[in-house]
């Protein structure tokens, strides 16, 4: 038996390291450790409660904004602040296009080099790939030029010697299927995602000055409408807004979801690897109505256990049975022992690292080997993310979500099952960013249309001073992250925070062992996953990364 | 006690004009820098309008600036005073260095604190009123490092910028600390406003002693049997 | 013009602009460099030959390095104007290790991160995002089983410059922030033997790394810096001085909370805790996101992400100044000034009258004594 170690696993945000145990060509147990932490639960304490959803967002940087919204859903919740229609919609407006931004980055710039081979694109035609271009797609860009064009550039930047960030990659491996074309195709995307990605990102910095880490505001938007004034949000920033928007949904259509289907259909061995736990927990998002409204939000809440998708079950995050978190392999202590688990109004967070003194070999995974806590829902492991999304919504039977399923399904020739597996989560992360990129216009309609009747508020003031708070409060703030289901859980005392927990989506998938030694997500889908080669472990990236794993958000 | 009416006054020349045209300068712009100051920290007005037409914040700050100057200069005045003035105006004789200026200053904190022990007039500075003058002129000097600090950081020419950084460099590079310290001491001179005008009155009244007069003509009568036993007499 | 620089702009324009075109946005990002860098129109020649040199000949090696950060400032980058973070990784420089980006794994991402140091020995330009951790011998942060200040101990001898991108990694950011459990330090705190330059910011602004790298690319030297490190082609103004708001500000015209009639006009965030008169960065001007927007711009107070521990300076950040610590409880400054001025002017009355009534009192006494006294010579007869 072969123990293999990837750390840094690159292309994640953060820190994340993966010990593995190969034996006959397959992992058959796997270690997920992260190796950062800063401790924002703990720089939190003390301070204004209007502050922390600032210092929540540093938590990272990729899905910026959604700690800041989980903070800032929190604190209303605990002061019972109610936002205005037009500052929720402007937020779902934002949540939204983040969402889509941070998954179309995740396929193209994250993901794809697993499935892409970048040197062999330079064996392409660009003729044939032109025609590839065409037959999925009628993306503008596909011309033999442009991608003979944009060849040329990679065999210039390749003869130069000097890869950059594409050297002493996995180039060689044989599970790499795409052909050449399909690579070039991929390659020229690479790049427009790059450019447009940082064009559609506008839509954050004109509602939050500048992105990464806009700015929000507890109870509402700190932008103000006054189609009157050159200085604020008017007609023409709302244009600009629109514009991005039709951008930002013309790409997904017409770049994403094809190449994503142009691909996948090379790699549907993947429809069989990668499954893991099998259970699934989403939140929910986009309310419709107040935060709170459970039953009015776009995307639902729910649980699904083991597969089963003819049950959704209730989720409350606020029972202390539900969402809970052990520490008996994570770097943390519980003042009542490391075997109970606690739920995050409870919750503790005091470091005690055990593991090996750096530098070191091998991680201690009998004992404590990850700074991040192992989240459990009624006690079971739970993935959460754009697959588990998008099966609650299918298993409720939201239209808007089961007919794109059905079609990348279909399109696919696969079954439904396909869903659990690591092709599977990367496809419903595509299947999302559609569903999103459709809401998009809708939201932008009815921010239009409130903002016609005359409906300009965007901030609640009532509980502004905290003077109108009482003595202590408590809150839940729950967001849909990109990677899947956040909470942040606040306690307000005499106007300051006392105590605060975040359990992240990161934490959830990329958590290690509980006290009852169940492993986590990431470690259950990478049992049974092959190992051609345990030199070039090229595999195991494919299935991590199809979490879109980010550890500073996990372990913040 | 005795008959006040019938003892002799004395009569002394006790501030000379530097000392007197520093004063009135120093109460001018520290109320001047007081008032605009707490107008630059809590604006308490929002006039709508175009913006172009109206500088009302950008007048009041002007205002501080320049009072700020008038300030900087009155304390340059008076401290070079204290080397070539008359005696009551000398550092050598204001700074408490001596065990017997301890003394003194105990006295007439004690007579203070309790009126039945007799609070007497002295011909220069009263021991105490002698300490408190050099606490303000530290606090003057303070008022002026971080204001002068907060205003290189508005001026961006080579001299401001460097005299800017040796500022902030005092304040470990927190220009935010500078300005809640430079606020704060608003505070400490409204404090001692309060209190400066009490005891000068007090001093009037208690020991019929010239005082505000002589701030502005630099004569001092006094009763002779109001003088401390210490105090110099002519 | 060479084919290098046709190069640089067909990677983001995807080609489908000609030449002339091409040439022209070139000489207008020249053009925004030079003003960004503080050099007058003269020298945007003298960029374009630099850039064009740089782009033909062996690219200047970038080792990019994170630690205790959230990889904001590389989201950041990936924002970046002009050049485009294509534009350079791919002709100006040679990203050679950047975790987030690069394609390989393991292994082989340390192994790509030892053979760029080996060939660019002395030359390798260290971007540091997030802040190291010091305490407990630095195990907050560890990369391939060694921390983030062993990571820094074997890359300094190759190293030209460390430049620490973003406020984490330049001042400790938002990990040092009280009570900073991990003991987390900025770069400057740690790194010894090579210059070290500070780009502020949670996060930096792209345009100013770029700006950065440019101006190396051109003038073969590294930029003036402030003394906090800071290139003062960027951090050599306040935000106040530069912000657009600022007539609202000279005319006294605020928004008083958000959202009311002041905050639809535009007015100035002064009184909603703006930190722009203490803040030294050039968001104002340069803007963020090819110049969609900036904090001020879109109706928040700037809260200084770019300043030394802001996190713990200038919160809470809906205050202008900090609260200060007096008597047990924390309290605003003008609260606590008025307060003790109130309890003087009382301190002060009382004092009038306890002398007057002491005063009062004797001079009863005395009178008393005197007609005693008058008394006494004079026994009464019979
Ligand atoms: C903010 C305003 C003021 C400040 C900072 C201030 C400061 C001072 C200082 C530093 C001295 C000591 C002079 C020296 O020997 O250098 C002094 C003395 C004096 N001031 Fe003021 N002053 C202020 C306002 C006033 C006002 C309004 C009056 C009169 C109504 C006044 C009357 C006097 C008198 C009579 C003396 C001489 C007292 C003595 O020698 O004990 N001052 N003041
Ligand atoms: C008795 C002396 C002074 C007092 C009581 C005083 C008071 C104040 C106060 C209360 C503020 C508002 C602080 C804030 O909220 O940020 C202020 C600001 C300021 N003061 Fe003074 N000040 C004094 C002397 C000076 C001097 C000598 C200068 C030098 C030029 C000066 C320059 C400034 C500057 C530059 C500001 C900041 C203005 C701005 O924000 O634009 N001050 N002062
Ligand atoms: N995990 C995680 Fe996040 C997300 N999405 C958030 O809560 O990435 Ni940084
Ligand atoms: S400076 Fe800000 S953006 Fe950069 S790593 Fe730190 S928290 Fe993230
Ligand atoms: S908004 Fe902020 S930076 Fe702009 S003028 Fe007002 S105080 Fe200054
Ligand atoms: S908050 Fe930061 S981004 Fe600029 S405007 Fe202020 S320095
Ligand atoms: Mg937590």
């Amino acid at each position: 038996m072969a123990r293999i170690v990837v750390d840094p696993i690159t292309r994640i945000e953060g820190h994340l390291r993966i010990e593995a145990e190969v034996d006959g060509g397959r992992i058959v147990r796997a270690y997920s450790s992260c190796t950062m932490w800063r401790g924002v639960e703990r720089i939190l304490i003390g301070r204004d409660p209007r502050d922390a959803w600032a210092f929540a967002q540093r938590i990272c940087g990729v899905c910026t904004t959604v700690h800041a919204y989980a903070s800032i859903r929190a604190v209303e919740d605990a002061l019972g602040i109610d936002v205005p229609p037009l500052a929720q919609a402007f937020r779902n407006l934002m949540i939204a296009t983040q969402n889509v931004h941070d998954h179309v980055m995740h396929f193209y710039h994250l993901h794809a080099l697993d499935w892409v081979n970048v040197p062999n694109a330079l064996k392409a035609d660009p003729k044939q790939t032109a025609d590839l271009a065409h037959a999925i797609s009628d993306w503008p860009n596909s011309s033999e030029a442009y991608f003979r064009d944009v060849q040329s550039k990679l065999k210039k930047f390749v003869e130069s010697g000097q890869l950059g960030i594409f050297d002493n990659a996995y180039w060689d491996h044989p599970a790499y299927k795409l052909p050449p074309e399909a690579d070039l195709l991929a390659v020229a995307h690479y790049l427009e995602a790059l450019d447009w990605q940082r064009r559609v990102i506008r839509i954050l910095t004109f509602l939050g000055g500048k992105d990464p880490h806009p700015n929000f505001l507890v109870g509402g938007v700190p932008l103000s409408v006054n189609l009157a004034s050159p200085s604020v949000v008017n007609a023409e920033v709302l244009s600009m807004i629109k514009t991005h928007i039709d951008e930002l949904k013309t790409f997904v259509e017409k770049v994403y979801i094809p190449d994503l289907l142009a691909i996948a259909g090379f790699y549907k061995e993947w429809a069989q690897w990668g499954a893991g736990v099998g259970n699934y927990l989403a939140y929910g998002e986009l309310p419709d109505g107040k935060t709170n409204q459970v039953d009015r939000l776009y995307l639902p809440r729910g649980a699904i256990l083991g597969r089963d998708l003819r049950t959704v079950h209730d989720v409350d995050p606020k029972d202390p049975e539900q969402v809970q978190e052990s520490v008996a392999h994570s770097y943390y202590r519980y003042g009542r022992g490391d075997d109970v688990l606690l739920h995050p109004f409870e919750g503790e967070t005091e470091p005690h690292y055990t593991g090996p003194k750096p530098p070191y070999e091998y991680l201690n995974v009998e004992s404590k080997y990850s700074w991040l806590k192992a989240p459990r829902w009624r006690g079971h492991s739970m993935e959460v993310g754009p697959l588990a999304r998008m099966l609650v919504a299918y298993a409720k039977g939201k239209p808007y979500v089961k007919a794109k399923v059905d079609y990348v399904l279909q399109k696919l020739d696969a079954p439904l099952t396909a869903l659990f597996s690591t092709l599977g989560r990367t496809a419903a992360r595509a299947i999302e960013a559609w569903v999103m990129a459709e809401y998009l216009p809708q939201v932008y309609d009815r921010i239009i249309s409130l903002i016609r009747m005359g409906d300009t508020t965007t901030f609640n003031a009532l509980k502004w001073d905290p003077e109108t708070w009482p003595r202590e409060a408590k809150g839940f703030g729950y967001m849909e992250a990109p990677r899947g289901a956040l909470g942040h859980w606040v306690t307000i005392r005499d106007g300051k925070i006392a105590h605060y927990q975040c359990v992240v989506p990161s934490t959830w998938n990329g958590g290690p062992r509980d006290a009852a030694g169940q492993p986590g997500p990431y470690e259950a889908a990478l049992e049974g996953t092959p190992i051609q080669n345990p030199e070039a472990p090229l595999e195991l990236l494919r299935t991590v990364h199809s979490f879109d794993p980010c550890m500073a958000c996990a372990a913040h | 006690m005795a008959e006040r009416s019938e003892s002799r006054i004395i009569y002394m020349k006790v501030w000379q004009a530097p000392i007197r045209i520093a004063h009135w300068l120093m109460f001018a712009s520290v109320v001047t820098l007081g008032i605009t100051g707490y107008l630059i920290g809590n604006p308490p007005f929002s006039a709508p309008g175009e913006a172009s037409r109206i500088y009302t914040l950008g007048t009041i700050r002007f205002l501080h600036f320049l009072a700020g100057y008038v300030l900087l200069a009155s304390f340059l005045l008076r401290l070079y005073w204290g080397f070539v003035g008359n005696r009551f105006s000398r550092w050598a004789t204001m700074l408490p260095v001596r065990k017997w200026q301890w003394r003194w200053i105990w006295g007439e904190t004690r007579s203070l604190l309790w009126p039945r022990i007799r609070y007497y007039a002295y011909t220069g500075h009263a021991p105490l009123g002698n300490l408190v003058y050099l606490l303000v002129y530290l606090g003057v000097l303070f008022s002026i490092v971080t204001g002068f600090t907060l205003y290189a950081h508005q001026q961006y020419t080579p001299f401001w910028r460097t005299l800017g950084a040796w500022g902030l460099a005092l304040f470990g590079y927190n220009l935010n600390f500078v300005h809640l310290l430079h606020r704060l001491m608003l505070w400490f001179f409204a404090i001692f406003l309060v209190v400066h005008l009490y005891l000068v009155v007090y001093t009037v009244v208690v020991t019929r002693t010239t005082q505000i007069d002589t701030m502005i003509s630099g004569k001092k009568f006094v009763f002779e049997e109001e003088l401390a036993p210490e105090a110099e007499k002519p | 013009m060479g084919d290098g620089i046709q190069t640089l702009h067909t990677w983001e324009r995807s080609g489908l602009l000609d030449d002339a075109w091409s040439r022209r946005e070139f000489l207008k990002f020249c053009g925004r460099m030079a003003v960004l860098l503080g050099l007058s129109d003269a020298f945007i020649p003298r960029i374009a030959r630099a850039l064009e040199t740089a782009i033909q000949n062996r690219r200047p090696s970038i080792v990019w390095l994170e630690f205790q950060d959230c990889a904001g400032n590389t989201e950041s980058f990936t924002r970046a104007d002009s050049p485009s973070v294509a534009q350079a990784v791919l002709e100006a420089v040679s990203l050679d290790y950047h975790e987030t980006l690069m394609a390989a794994a393991g292994h082989r991402a340390e192994e790509a991160r030892h053979k760029a140091l080996e060939a660019h020995r002395g030359q390798v330009i260290v971007v540091v995002e997030g802040s190291i951790p010091t305490k407990d011998d630095g195990i907050y942060c560890t990369i391939g089983g060694k921390t983030a200040l062993q990571i820094i101990r074997e890359v300094e001898p190759y190293a030209l410059v460390f430049v620490a991108v973003g406020t984490c990694a330049a001042f400790g950011g938002l990990p040092k922030a009280n009570p900073n459990p991990t003991g987390a330090v900025g770069v400057e705190d740690v790194v010894r033997t090579k210059p070290v330059i500070n780009l502020p910011g949670c996060p930096a602004n792209p345009d100013v790394l770029m700006g950065l790298l440019v101006h190396y690319l051109v003038f073969n030297r590294l930029p003036d810096l402030d003394a906090q490190r800071r290139p003062l082609f960027a951090f050599g103004k306040r935000i106040h001085d530069t912000c657009e708001r600022r007539p609202h500000f000279d005319a006294g015209q605020f928004a008083l909370a958000f959202d009311d009639y002041g905050a639809r006009q535009g007015y100035c965030l002064y009184k909603l805790g703006c930190k722009g008169p203490e803040t030294y960065n050039i968001c104002a001007s340069l803007r963020w996101n090819m110049q969609a927007s900036w904090p001020v711009k879109a109706g928040h107070p700037c809260i200084g992400c770019s300043e030394r521990d802001f996190w713990d300076r200038f919160t809470p950040f809906y205050e202008r100044l900090p609260e200060v610590r007096a008597f047990g409880v924390e309290q605003r400054a003008d609260r606590l000034g008025g307060t003790l001025v109130g309890v003087t002017a009382v301190g002060v009355l009382a004092h009038a009258l306890y002398t007057w009534a002491v005063r009062r009192a004797e001079r009863k006494a005395e009178e008393l004594a005197k007609k005693e006294g008058e008394a006494k010579p004079n026994p009464p007869e019979g």
